[in-house]
């Protein structure tokens, strides 16, 4: 409640400035409410342009028995109820939460682990720093072809190493249940840099001083991180996964590459089953009401976020 | 940090070992990029070889990739809508990101979340009709269509990761310059932003990379090979029905990441350094 | 290039706005059933065109096409633009062109698209009926994917034809002759397994090479998922339950067992490493083969599908030219399309790919080309006999049917069944029942 009490102090400071004129523009932009808008405006406006029309337009779809090319009926929710009893969906809407479920695990897991590590000095500290980005910066379309260049049956070098030790590779993006760990393995792979790069710069603003009081008093490398960094990082902690698991939850370039929802549609996460059903297949429609299924379970997620983050400000 | 009477050993165990590790696991799909960029056909199609092996090292991949396709202008391309994009969102969502960070106002977050749920809504429904709003403003097949469409994604992106930024900064230090008389927006271009530095600077580096390596948006709106970025383009001209060009597929993943990673490394190593010294007293 | 995107906004000035021109003009004279697609002519700008092609592996292939493309735009003052794409990547344009109502004119693309949206293509019967004249009649395939209705939505472009490429000298060695059944090509399968050189089939999610395969053994065996009125699902029957079957002995006895992750490049890298010894494949093993591994290509031959209980079948890729019906210069892409489907152009461009694809007229029997290489005539012996159905068959290739492919519905009844998933008739009920979903939808 500290930001209550601060709006309460600023009009005054100011008041006592500029006295009398309400409606002066400098006095204005102290009011909350006043610059908050102001300063969200420009960005609302960018959205509202580009997404407002197509979001709906996208709800409206899902809505109709459309096809490409032909503009369908009012079907109500038709398309959602079809949806929850064919088989194929099913195991998506499985897919997708066990995609994300375990990447962001890995993610987090890896992502702080690295950070902490990169936290340190050390020779080449640098060059090691922006490596770590790689797998990150590679166009994903460019990476996953190395990847299945990598996991290809004939020709894995995988494989091939396992081979020296004996060990018989298996068909990675062929024998169940290979094909989804394989695909969550690229998704770690290519994620962890964002969280941990995220969590350095979370990290360099936490104050030195804590760090050396509390060595002073004996405390642990683990408890250090338990009682000062994680606490400070929170809130970019939770940004960053609540941002990373919508980004993994509507994942496709990577599952459109690697698999393209094979074999027998076991792979396939919402963004490909909706573009399978929704483009090639002309079931325009029916595609909208699957990418918008991503919707509710996101919505929920980031309500409990946002709820769990707002707690942890009134502590 | 205090120097500490640490053995080198436990350095060696808890810094150097992991870092090799992390090292190797995140960048061995780099390598094996390199290694087929530089391998001839006859070797790379050949089972029995060791595959970490280059008999005879070539640069036929890197030069089909310079002189029999647009490789140059696609990075070309792919930079400056990257760069275009990145500023644009920064401009756009730090300005927001600290409004819905620090103000407290009616609507707000309402408005914070309606930023937030455009960035829920899936790419794949929404580049049809988008295509339809890029042809109604005229910039079908132009870089300007990535370059106004990608901050879409890039803005409520950027604007949540510095919510987190701006909040994890103590709010004493912007309360006091209120005190001593500075106006809101002092306190933000003054106090704050320095401050969330970092942070910004790693969206920047965020934005810039999902800018980089969009796909759909790029391969649906621009059809000129001039204009294409380079997932779009090194996938259309280098997977020719069922024969994939893998040397050159690899050297242009290679010199699409490998060049920006270079130029990472001096940002991230600014924000690092540049705050670590105590910028934040407390 | 200094800055490519500068000279976009020309490009952009014709896009957005309707016109057509000098050509345009001379076009319309010989187009007056098109009145409504004429834009009115604008002084000075020559029409454009832009064409969607998908990217050939023999890239010189593309190089002549641009170059014809160009020569015709030149003589008619159009300006031509051909635009290659990767195969995968071209549903999602013509989605979003249609979607927004600009985009290519002309689009190139595969087997039942017509039907799908038919809505969105121009009325083409004419051009293709003038063609059959004189091209000397059509392939039954050609004409079920392209002509909806009675009405024709696309032009006929190519044929790309698979049949098996093997090599020989694994055959001798394991003593098995080229099957002509296909209970002679499982067992000829297991002696070559056994050998250490299985044969390799893809069953994942892939264009070409997956639908290309199981399509026509499900219809050998006597499987189909329609009745001729396209409509009635009718794929339970002892006949698929069989191909299920015969599918699993296959794939366990026969088959390189990592084909379930195969997409369409794998069998070619597979074949080349030397790992396999048959597979289903169009032309581009042998003609790798033959620039990159003369030896391999030395021992390697073609033949064609083998036989089942119900017949020869073959499934083709068939790729035709549609023209979009927000075009602003039908009649000038109807031109294009003509001249290039000319004998003199096309066997020039037949020649360069080396007749990975050839024309679905038959005309195309006689083509110089097939004397080139004695090894390739296979290819032309699958389409010539009159084997080749399409996905939906015994009924049209409707957008229903198209929807099945699309969602790899059969590959993945035998996909689900070699896997071990489902017990062959759990995989059968599984697809009849995914079928009848498709099919049901209004």
């Amino acid at each position: 409640m500290a930001e209550k009490g601060a709006l309460a102090e600023a009009p005054p400071v100011a008041v006592a400035k500029k006295p009398a004129r309400p409606w002066d523009p400098r006095l204005l932009l102290e009011r909350e409410e006043v610059l908050g808008y102001l300063l969200m405006l420009p960005a609302l406006g960018l959205l509202t342009t580009f997404v407002v029309y197509p979001f709906l337009y996208g709800i409206w779809l899902s809505l109709t028995d459309s096809r490409i090319g032909v503009p369908g009926g009012f079907v109500g929710l038709k398309n959602f109820i079809e949806l929850t009893r064919d088989s194929i969906f099913q195991q998506t809407f499985r897919n997708t939460f066990l995609y994300t479920g375990v990447t962001t695990v890995f993610k987090l897991a890896f992502g702080l682990a690295v950070a902490v590590l990169l936290n340190n000095t050390f020779p080449l500290k640098r060059f090691v720093r922006a490596a770590v980005l790689l797998p990150w910066i590679v166009p994903t379309v460019l990476s996953a072809l190395a990847w299945l260049w990598m996991f290809d049956s004939t020709f894995s070098v995988i494989n091939w190493m396992l081979a020296r030790f004996g060990i018989k590779g298996p068909v990675w993006l062929g024998t169940n249940p290979w094909p989804m760990i394989s695909l969550m393995a690229v998704n770690i792979w290519r994620g962890t840099p964002f969280y941990a790069i995220s969590f350095l710069a979370g990290m360099q603003v936490i104050n030195q001083e804590l760090y050396e009081a509390a060595a002073i008093d004996g405390a642990s490398r683990w408890q250090m991180f338990r009682h000062i960094t994680l606490p400070t990082l929170r809130p970019v902690i939770i940004i960053v996964v609540l941002l990373s698991v919508i980004l993994t939850f509507s994942d496709f370039q990577l599952i459109y590459v690697l698999t393209r929802g094979g074999p027998a549609n076991s792979t396939h996460l919402f963004a490909t089953l909706a573009y399978q059903v929704g483009l090639p297949s002309g079931e325009i429609g029916l595609g909208a009401a699957i990418s918008l299924f991503i919707f509710p379970a996101l919505c929920l997620t980031v309500f409990l976020t946002l709820w769990y983050m707002r707690r942890q400000e009134l502590d | 940090m205090t120097p500490r009477p640490v053995a080198i050993l436990d350095r060696f165990i808890s810094i150097y070992v992991p870092v090799v590790i992390t090292l190797v696991l995140l960048l061995f799909p780099f390598y094996w990029m390199a290694v087929t960029s530089v391998k001839p056909n006859a070797e790379l199609f050949d089972v029995k070889a060791n595959p970490f092996i280059v008999l005879r090292p070539t640069l036929e991949h890197y030069r089909y990739l310079f002189e029999r396709t647009l490789f140059a202008n696609w990075l070309l391309n792919t930079t400056v809508v990257a760069a275009l994009s990145t500023a644009i969102s920064l401009v756009l969502s730090v300005p927001a990101g600290y409004a819905l960070a620090r103000f407290r106002f009616p609507g707000g977050t309402l408005l914070g979340w309606g930023i937030f749920v455009t960035y829920l809504v899936p790419q794949t429904l929404l580049f049809l009709p988008l295509t339809q709003v890029i042809n109604w403003l005229g910039l079908a097949n132009t870089i300007w269509s990535l370059v106004l469409t990608y901050p879409t994604f890039l803005v409520p992106f950027g604007s949540w990761l510095l919510i987190g930024y701006f909040r994890s900064i103590p709010k004493d230090l912007e309360e006091s310059a209120l005190v001593d008389g500075a106006t809101r927006l002092q306190a933000l271009v003054r106090i704050a932003l320095p401050l969330a530095l970092p942070g910004i600077l790693s969206v920047g580096i965020f934005s810039f990379t999902l800018s980089w390596n969009e796909f759909i948006y790029a391969l649906v709106f621009i059809s000129d090979p001039v204009n294409k970025t380079v997932p779009v383009g090194v996938t259309s001209e280098l997977i020719r029905g069922d024969v994939f060009f893998w040397g050159s597929l690899m050297a242009g993943a290679l010199l699409g990441s490998v060049p920006v990673a270079l130029i990472y490394s001096f940002f991230v190593e600014y924000f690092v350094a540049g705050l670590t010294a105590g910028a934040v007293k407390g | 290039m200094g800055k490519p995107w500068r000279k976009v906004i020309t490009r952009r000035e014709f896009l957005g706005s309707a016109l057509a021109v000098g050509a345009g003009a001379v076009a319309a004279a010989c187009a007056p059933s098109q009145p409504a697609q004429q834009a009115p002519a604008v002084q000075g700008r020559p029409t454009q065109l832009l064409v969607l092609w998908q990217s050939s592996f023999v890239q010189e292939q593309d190089k002549l096409l641009d170059q014809m493309a160009q020569d015709w735009g030149k003589k008619n003052n159009v300006e031509v633009r051909v635009e290659h794409i990767a195969y995968n990547d071209t549903p999602a344009r013509i989605a979003a062109a249609i979607q927004a109502g600009s985009g290519p004119d002309v689009i190139r693309w595969t087997q039942g698209w017509a039907w799908i949206y038919e809505n969105s293509l121009v009325d083409v019967s004419k051009e293709v009926e003038d063609l059959i004249k004189r091209l000397g009649g059509i392939y039954p395939d050609a004409e079920a994917y392209n002509k909806v209705g009675g009405v024709w939505r696309a032009v006929p472009w190519s044929v790309n034809p698979g049949v098996f490429v093997y090599r020989t000298d694994y055959f001798q060695e394991a003593r098995v002759q080229v099957p002509t059944t296909w209970d002679e090509f499982i067992q000829v399968g297991k002696k070559l397994k056994a050998y250490g050189k299985p044969i390799g089939q893809a069953l994942g999610h892939s264009y070409g090479d997956p639908p290309g395969f199981w399509y026509p053994w499900l219809w050998a065996w006597g499987g189909k998922e329609v009745l001729e009125d396209g409509k009635t699902v009718a794929l339970e029957s002892d006949a698929t339950l069989l191909a299920v079957e015969k599918a699993v002995e296959l794939f366990y006895g026969a088959l390189d067992e990592s084909g379930l992750s195969w997409d369409d490049t794998s069998n070619n890298r597979a074949y080349l490493a030397e790992q396999i010894s048959c597979t289903l494949n169009g032309a581009s093993i042998y003609f790798v083969a033959k620039r990159d591994f003369p030896k391999v290509a030395q021992v390697s031959d073609h033949f064609v599908h083998p036989r089942g209980p119900a017949g020869q079948f073959s499934l083709h890729a068939l790729f035709s030219l549609g023209i979009m019906s927000y075009s602003k210069n039908v009649q000038a892409a109807k031109d294009l399309i003509m001249y290039l489907m000319d004998p003199q152009q096309y066997s020039k461009w037949v020649d360069v790919g080396l007749a990975y694809e050839f024309a679905p007229f038959k005309y195309s029997e006689n083509d110089p080309v097939w004397n080139k290489d004695p090894k390739i005539k296979a290819f032309r012996d699958i389409v010539v006999n009159g084997s080749g159905r399409w996905p939906g068959w015994p009924g049209p290739p409707t957008a229903k049917a198209a929807q099945v492919r699309e969602a790899y519905i059969i590959v993945d009844l035998f996909a689900k069944a070699c896997s071990r998933e489902f017990k062959p008739a759990d995989a059968v009920k599984w697809a009849a029942g995914q079928l009848r979903q498709i099919y049901g939808r209004s």
